[in-house]
């Protein structure tokens, strides 16, 4: 765009400024939006008198090479160049206070208005009087004479368009006739017509979404009530569901009612749909002092975020817990991260899985050989997994047959009690098992008298009997292996209800082993029933619940190696690996994960 | 009980053709009464020695009613599953597992997407609520993984306004700056 020239184009009212390049070919054309000025004095209209409001901005196509019909003399030209040129450009608040640019704001709202009827009488048209043709439309104050551009080929294509074909054909196409059909305005006197155009159009109404009775359409969905499009959406997940929102409006309303429905829980647990409490919640973080400590207002939980990163597990042994985690819960340890497991570990036919349950063989034949060595502990894998040998391994461990009899012992002599599970040095299994009448009662090594406890020789577990600390795992000494069976789904997901059939997770969260906050990773796993093959009655997951497993622990990053933000995250491979370090292995059998930090 | 119900027989008539001729259908009552609409059009003091009822359908065309009673019939000698949400499962057959009703929305089966929407509009009106899922779910294993436009396309959708979809995009620009 060089050695532009302003031109004169038309005289009268409006003001037009055309450019023009080396080619004497007009490139462009805008249509001031020229109004009645401010007071201002440098503000000059057409002839030196106040323009007429014609509130039209209009640019047209850019292959639009000849200007007809417009000529105003050099002298209002140029004052319409001053004029434009006196509008602040810089200044937006200045800009913003001009007529001018309330004027142009409102000639684009009603262009919009404009817009808006016709796709809605085009639509009306075809989707309840098929035959006929919009009144009252822009289009057809466009193709019926507005223009006056009876040899237009698109105004005899609008004149011919088949409306019954119309919602067949391109949607490109049609705008793009819009768009030419408008590019063709500068033919004639077309402001002043293309306003009272867009004026006769924008009083119109805007139509609402017609009625479609039933008889009149050919299937479309829309003429389902609200509830059949809600039990579609129902089944669509949230990228497939927002697409769908962007179809048409009523599908757009009727997609986020849906996701309301389907996150009302979520979003009522966590305080998101309730604004008092949100409100109650502010007071109480940032008012304080502030407020009067005679109210009887009472306290609300404070909604907390939880990390925004993701955690990425990969190269673990056990595929299961492959897979990116989101911190989705915090506890007294710290934040937890989860992620639920294989589709197919649903819960949808708990009793075929249950029945097919059976002990590992490899972590089976593993046992007999640690047993037949003569108390020595075994020795560690290539991978110095030294502790996995130390405790056991603990995902094998609650598989051994002798295991789930131990605990199926205790929870037929208490039923309804948790049962604790207690790593014994040897020395010590005599005196426990000596006391474990005693323990009915009396209780064992400070556990509540009313709390049966399974005591385990350590012979069977190969306890490591080197005084360095050796993580433990957590799930069996730092707290009930068993949930809570009453309260199970509250527990297992902080107050939230588990939906029936709710994925089992893996979980990486921060545990004590005895005096050391560890890494964690763990995975949830069904119960086997004990002599369920023999029994015919059915078993309810819940009465067996379900248990935590730990496979893997970590230690925790320290600042230096890693920055404060970092540290609060799992440990990461590529960090800890520098100091000889990495995620470990509780079980022989596993190779330890990679972990790393995504975003 | 089961087996009294089965011996009652109903005769349902569709809605008439542009020739103005209706098709009729009979199927026992053990069966049609998974549909609420014929149950309430029965009632319950029906008795196995009265005329067989006529119960009219009218808002389900002849083809389509076949293939209702067609449903209903095989849904008394194997029920359905009931469809969990989440689905669990990421296409149509991981989801619905049972052979026979994988085939009877299967496009084959139909013939055209049309019947599925006939179906979908037949067990809403007839009330038949497995029926319903499972039509919902094949269309939306149609819809899954396709964009606004084609959506709009397979359900014949009006579009939004300009400055609709420019909002809605803005609101959930985030998944589309994912992709």
């Amino acid at each position: 765009m060089s050695d532009l020239n302003v031109v004169s184009v038309e005289d009268g009212n409006e003001g037009i400024v055309g450019l023009e390049n080396e080619n004497e070919n007009v490139i462009s054309v805008a249509v001031a939006a020229v109004t009645h000025p401010n007071s201002d004095n440098n503000r000059a209209g057409v002839n030196g008198q106040k323009p007429m409001a014609s509130s039209i901005a209009v640019t047209a196509s850019p292959t639009l090479t000849t200007i007809q019909a417009f000529s105003p003399t050099t002298d209002q030209l140029e004052r319409c160049g001053r004029w434009l040129s006196s509008i602040p450009r810089d200044d937006v608040t200045a800009l913003r206070d001009t007529p001018e640019y309330h004027d142009f704001l409102q000639a684009f709202e009603r262009l919009g208005y404009a817009h808006r009827r016709v796709i809605s009488c085009n639509n009306n048209r075809n989707e309840i009087s098929p035959g006929s043709s919009p009144t009252n439309s822009l289009w057809s104050s466009l193709a019926n004479g507005g223009l006056g551009m009876g040899t237009s080929s698109n105004a005899s294509s609008t004149g011919t368009i088949n409306s019954g074909t119309w919602m067949n054909d391109n949607i490109q196409t049609q705008r793009a006739q819009l768009r030419s059909a408008i590019s063709d305005f500068a033919g004639t006197n077309v402001p002043s017509t293309l306003a009272t155009a867009i004026s006769s159009a924008a009083k119109q109404p805007l139509a609402q979404q017609p009625h479609i009775h039933p008889s009149l359409t050919i299937n479309a969905f829309l003429q389902h009530t609200d509830d059949v499009i809600l039990r579609v959406f129902e089944f669509l997940e949230s990228q497939s569901l927002i697409r769908a929102s962007l179809t048409c409006s009523r599908f757009h309303q009727l997609a986020h009612r849906g996701a309301t429905q389907r996150t009302y829980q979520i979003a009522r647990t966590r305080q998101l749909y309730n604004v008092m409490q949100l409100l109650r919640a502010h007071e109480q973080i940032f008012d304080g002092d502030q407020i009067n400590h005679n109210t009887t207002l009472g306290h609300v939980r404070v909604p907390m975020l939880l990390l925004r990163r993701r955690i990425v597990v990969s190269d673990a042994g056990d595929p299961e817990y492959n897979g990116v985690y989101y911190c989705t819960n915090s506890n007294g340890n710290g934040f937890v991260f989860t992620k639920p497991r294989h589709p197919i570990q649903r819960v949808s036919d708990r009793r075929q899985r249950l029945q097919s349950l059976q002990p590992d063989p490899s972590q089976q034949q593993q046992f007999n050989q640690r047993n037949n060595t003569n108390g020595t502990q075994g020795q560690a894998n290539n991978n110095n997994n030294n502790n996995a040998a130390n405790v056991g391994n603990i995902h094998g461990l609650l598989q051994r047959p002798q295991i789930q009899q131990l605990i199926l012992q205790q929870r037929q002599q208490h039923p309804g009690q948790r049962v604790r599970l207690l790593l014994m040095q040897n020395q010590n299994v005599h005196q426990a098992q000596q006391a474990q009448q005693p323990a009915a009662v009396g209780g064992v090594n400070g556990n509540p008298p009313h709390q049966p406890v399974a005591v385990l020789p350590a012979v069977v577990l190969q306890q490591q009997q080197q005084q360095q600390q050796q993580p433990i795992a957590a799930g069996v000494l730092g707290g009930p292996i068993m949930p809570d069976n009453d309260n199970f789904s509250s527990t297992r997901y902080d107050g939230e209800i588990a939906q029936p059939g709710q994925p089992l997770r893996c979980i990486i969260s921060k545990r004590f082993s005895n005096e050391t906050i560890l890494w964690y990773m763990s995975k949830e796993v069904e119960a086997a029933p004990m002599g369920s093959e023999d029994s015919e009655e059915d078993h309810e997951i819940e009465q067996d619940g379900i248990r935590e497993v730990f496979s893997y622990w970590s230690k925790l990053m320290v600042l230096g190696a890693a920055s404060p933000d970092v540290c609060r995250y799992p440990s990461q491979t590529s960090i800890l690996s520098r100091q000889g370090d990495g995620w470990q292995s509780l079980a022989v059998t596993q190779r330890p994960p990679t972990v790393e930090l995504l975003d | 009980m089961a087996d009294e119900m089965d011996n009652i027989m109903l005769r349902l008539k569709s809605m008439p053709d542009e020739n103005g001729n209706s098709r009729e259908f009979e199927i026992s009552y053990g069966a049609a009464k998974l549909s609420e609409l014929i149950k309430d059009s029965v009632g319950d003091d029906f008795e196995e020695d009265d005329t067989m009822p006529e119960i009219d359908v009218p808002r389900v065309k002849g083809d389509c009613l076949e293939k209702v009673v067609s449903f209903l019939q095989h849904y008394r000698k194997e029920p359905m599953k009931e469809i969990p949400t989440p689905l669990g499962g990421s296409s149509f057959n991981e989801v619905m597992d049972q052979e026979w009703y994988q085939q009877f929305v299967d496009d084959s089966n139909l013939g055209s997407r049309d019947m599925l929407f006939d179906l979908l509009t037949a067990a809403n009106f007839m009330g038949i609520k497995e029926l319903l899922d499972l039509t919902c779910l094949k269309v939306t294993f149609q819809l899954t993984g396709k964009n606004a436009e084609e959506i709009r396309q397979i359900l014949r959708l009006p579009e939004l306004t300009p400055e609709e979809e420019a909002q809605a995009r803005e609101d959930h620009k985030w998944i589309f700056e994912e992709n």
